[in-house]
């Protein structure tokens, strides 16, 4: 061996172990900022809180899970879908675990943990609802990362090795962020670049103020709305997405009288620069129109009710309705649509409720360009699903 | 696979292992290469073929021009190789382009076909960077500046090599493949200097992903406010340096740690006093490249200095990429550096050192760069001129106190990241603060993982 390469070797020793001590002290301190920085996050977080109760759902008596997005946590109320079932005569518990930015390859490890579950369990529940929110499995919403760092840290949670090869197989991006996860203990340095960004450029105020002449600026004016908003954002500061299992995930509505109720709905629904610049960033980010799809997400969101299916036959899929005022589909979007359910009826032969094209839902129902609001509705939704899924039960027993 | 993931710090470990523990001098070689295709095949392994073949084609293509003794003949070699390279390019880059811009000039004529032609084709990452290098090495053959490889293997290495392959900095033939003749290992200095490099290209990266808001913002549809328009476009002149120096800087670090000197490809440029002294400091290995190659080669300062230097930047701008606001940027920089050059000429005084002129140039020269940076960033041409105009308009209403602040955050992120830079420099090695060294690159790596956004894509690894 020549003296360059004894050279060589010593120099490349001291550099591997300088390297590997610099990157683990930085590993160490960016774990300490990350902690206090993300932290809150995760563990505020509503899908987090579930995750921490899925003992106690497995344990239920005759439980239904309604597993999803924002569409769900927001548009489903468990006590009004068990009152209806009830009425068919089918007694279930049912849990809302709709969480806000859930992507079918979130959903898809939720549904694996589930299956764990009720197997320690030794339960099996009454039915399993799989919301399919269209614009959540995007190309558009891959690649805009706007989830990425909240479902990257779910999905951490969730991981074990199977799951990480999976991920793996479908993104070395994903697997390689899960890892860097393992390193930095769940805290996601995605999550707290978004906080950062968040704190250094607060988003802009609304561009158009209303008038306080016209109606909803009066209205705005009001004791009542100023109460009412005052209990929303008291609400959203404290613990938004908190997991209450005694009220299995439904959405309280920070009125408190029926004037309150009149007041919020109305300046709220009206509003429409704020539907508009929402409309606007669900079209850039997400594809709300045409929905060109990711189809690595949706392998994922047929895995997941496969999953399903192996815990009980009883699983469905149910679409969400679309906000006819804002957010059909275009011909190309109802296409693309159409050919993902043929392709799940064809690989799973779950039933499927699609409420796209729902005549039932008018934009008043919805509480902006997507979802609906079933506190407004006296739980409209809620309840046309519970008919469908109790026919459907009906029909097998 | 992009320097700020963990997939990358998982090869560079594997990577690392394997070349100093197992190989040796030429297996060292090899051992490169396969790591250079391993991460270039990570990004889309259909694309191997293409470098690989690009590199080849080179590499034969200059063995026969060294072998051949005709001048006429050898020009002609020299014709094939650029002509290949710049087709590949061409065909990659440029070809939708090409077609879209067919199509806008026949409906200008009056002719309109039923629909915008386009291929289906995906521009293979750092394609723009690796046809450079590789052309550059038949040139300096052709220019008798060194010469040939007897073996495909130094110069595959060389067009492939890992650390600047999809983003720069463009690193001539000649300067690397003298060092894969004999590789010999860099004294502790330069691997610790590598160490920082790394660390602060991850922290300006990290600032440049803080960055992207406002920038977004700006250049979203609709108008701006007078100081939103200032503040997301000023924004936009740090995410670049911070996203490319940031880049450069790892790609360095990562070469320095495993032996390679690669030249720095940024000194200050916010700081040059001049449209001319700012292509001496930004993306210097492009500059130097198109000066050499391209501006010397059309004649000069020997012969039409002017036209060469217009023809030059056009070209320059439309290496970016396949825009026209990319062609339009590169005729702003060529007008600019023709008309310093006129000014020069005619009246030598302005030149002076005077300090209050030297800050007056780095003012003047601030303000036009960063105008070109509106044409850079836009998509359209009319939306360059309705950002240009948010941001020379009286301001309607009253400037919000959230619009100043993200002003000032902008203005420190981008003096933060020349400080950054700054720092770098071996000049600092030498003050009484040297033991602050290895604290400081782990506190400034720490930072960096902390910003870093999940791999966010550099900006340059579309051009």
């Amino acid at each position: 061996m020549s003296e360059d390469d004894h050279t060589h070797r010593r120099l490349a020793m001291k550099t591997l172990a300088v390297g590997l001590l610099a990157a683990a002290a930085a590993i160490l301190c960016a774990r300490l900022v990350l902690r206090q920085l993300v932290h809150d996050m995760r563990t505020q977080d509503r899908f987090s809180q579930l995750v921490d109760h899925l003992p106690d759902i497995c344990a239920a008596r005759d439980p239904v899970i309604a597993i999803g997005s924002s569409l769900t946590s927001r548009g489903f109320t468990p006590s009004v879908f068990d009152d209806r079932l009830a009425t068919l005569g089918i007694h279930a518990t049912t849990f809302n675990a709709g969480a806000d930015g859930v992507t079918p390859d979130v959903m898809l490890q939720l549904t694996r943990r589930l299956r764990e579950c009720f197997a320690n369990a030794n339960n099996t529940p009454r039915a399993i609802l799989i919301e399919f929110t269209p614009h959540m499995a995007t190309r558009a919403m891959v690649r805009s990362g706007i989830e990425g760092p909240q479902n990257a840290m779910r999905l951490w949670r969730l991981l074990d090795v199977d799951s990480f090869i999976h991920v793996a197989r479908r993104s070395s991006q994903d697997a390689g962020h899960e890892l860097a996860l393992l390193f930095l203990g769940g805290e996601s340095p995605a999550a707290a670049h978004t906080i950062i960004q968040d704190a250094l450029f607060p988003d802009p105020p609304a561009p158009v103020e209303r008038s306080p002449t016209d109606r909803v600026g009066q209205l705005r004016q009001t004791p009542e709305y100023i109460a009412t908003l005052a209990r929303f954002q008291a609400m959203e500061e404290g613990t938004p997405h908190s997991w209450d299992l005694a009220r299995r995930g439904e959405i309280e509505s920070p009125a408190q009288t029926p004037r309150e109720e009149e007041i919020w709905r109305e300046v709220r629904r009206t509003d429409t620069a704020r539907l508009q610049q929402r409309r606007g960033r669900l079209v850039k980010y997400f594809d709300l129109i045409d929905l060109d799809f990711e189809p690595a997400l949706i392998d994922d969101l047929i895995a997941t009710i496969r999953e399903a299916q192996a815990i009980t036959p009883h699983t469905y899929v149910v679409i969400y309705p679309r906000n006819p005022g804002w957010s059909m589909p275009s011909p190309t979007g109802t296409r693309n649509l159409l050919a993902v359910l043929a392709r799940i009826e064809h690989e799973t032969g779950a039933p499927t409720l699609n409420l796209v094209a729902s005549t039932d839902f008018t934009p008043d129902d919805f509480a902006d360009a997507v979802h609906v609001e079933d506190a407004w509705t006296s739980g409209k939704l809620s309840g046309i699903v519970a008919r469908w899924v109790g026919a459907a039960q009906t029909a097998i027993h | 696979v992009l320097f700020n993931t963990t997939l990358f710090a998982g090869f560079f470990l594997a990577f690392f292992v394997v070349y100093e523990f197992v190989a040796r001098s030429r297996g060292r070689l090899w051992c490169l290469l396969f790591g250079s295709l391993i991460f270039y095949g990570a990004w889309d392994v259909r694309f191997v073929p293409l470098l690989v073949g690009t590199a080849l084609l080179d590499f034969y293509i200059a063995r026969a021009i060294q072998d051949e003794p005709l001048r006429a003949q050898k020009r002609r070699l020299l014709a094939i190789s650029i002509t290949a390279n710049l087709g590949v390019l061409a065909f990659f880059k440029y070809a939708n382009f090409a077609l879209a811009s067919a199509y806008g000039l026949a409906h200008v004529l009056g002719v309109t076909p039923a629909m915008v032609p386009t291929l289906d084709v995906i521009l293979p990452a750092g394609i723009s960077f690796y046809t450079f290098q590789s052309m550059s090495y038949t040139i300096d053959v052709y220019r008798g500046e060194f010469a040939a490889r007897d073996h495909p293997l130094e110069v595959l290495t060389a067009v492939s090599f890992f650390p600047h392959l999809v983003a720069g900095p463009i690193i001539r033939a000649s300067t690397l493949l003298p060092q894969f003749e004999r590789i010999k290992p860099l004294p502790w200095e330069s691997v610790r200097r590598g160490f920082l490099l790394v660390a602060t290209g991850l922290l300006l990266k990290g600032i440049a992903d803080l960055l992207a808001d406002p920038v977004n913002l700006a250049f979203s549809a609709g108008h701006h406010d007078r100081i939103d328009a200032w503040t997301g476009v000023l924004a936009f002149a740090g995410q670049i340096y911070c996203d490319f120096a940031g880049y450069t800087d790892m790609a360095i670090g990562i070469a320095l740690l495993i032996g390679f000197a690669i030249p720095p490809n940024f000194n200050l440029p916010y700081l040059a006093r001049s449209p001319i002294d700012f292509w001496r400091r930004w993306h210097i290995s492009l500059s130097s490249w198109l000066r050499d190659y391209l501006y010397i080669g059309l004649g000069g300062n020997r012969r039409h200095r002017y036209r060469n230097l217009m023809l030059t930047m056009l070209l320059g701008g439309l290496w970016h990429g396949a825009r026209w606001t990319f062609v339009a940027w590169g005729a702003y920089h060529g007008l600019l550096l023709v008309l310093w050059h006129v000014c020069g000429t005619r009246w030598p005084y302005l030149a002076t050192v005077h300090i209050v002129s030297r800050a007056l140039g780095c003012i003047v020269t601030f303000y036009l760069i960063v105008i070109g940076w509106v044409l850079f960033r836009a998509d359209t041409l009319s939306q360059t001129l309705d950002i240009l105009r948010d941001m020379h308009q009286p301001s309607g209403t009253a400037i919000a106190a959230e619009q100043w602040r993200a002003l000032l955050v902008v203005i420190a992120a981008l003096v933060l990241g020349h400080a950054i830079s700054a720092l770098q420099r071996p000049a600092f090695d030498k003050t009484p603060l040297r033991w602050m060294f290895w604290p400081a690159v782990v506190v400034l790596f720490a930072t960096g993982i902390v910003l870093a956004s999940a791999g966010r894509v550099f900006l340059y690894f579309v051009f």
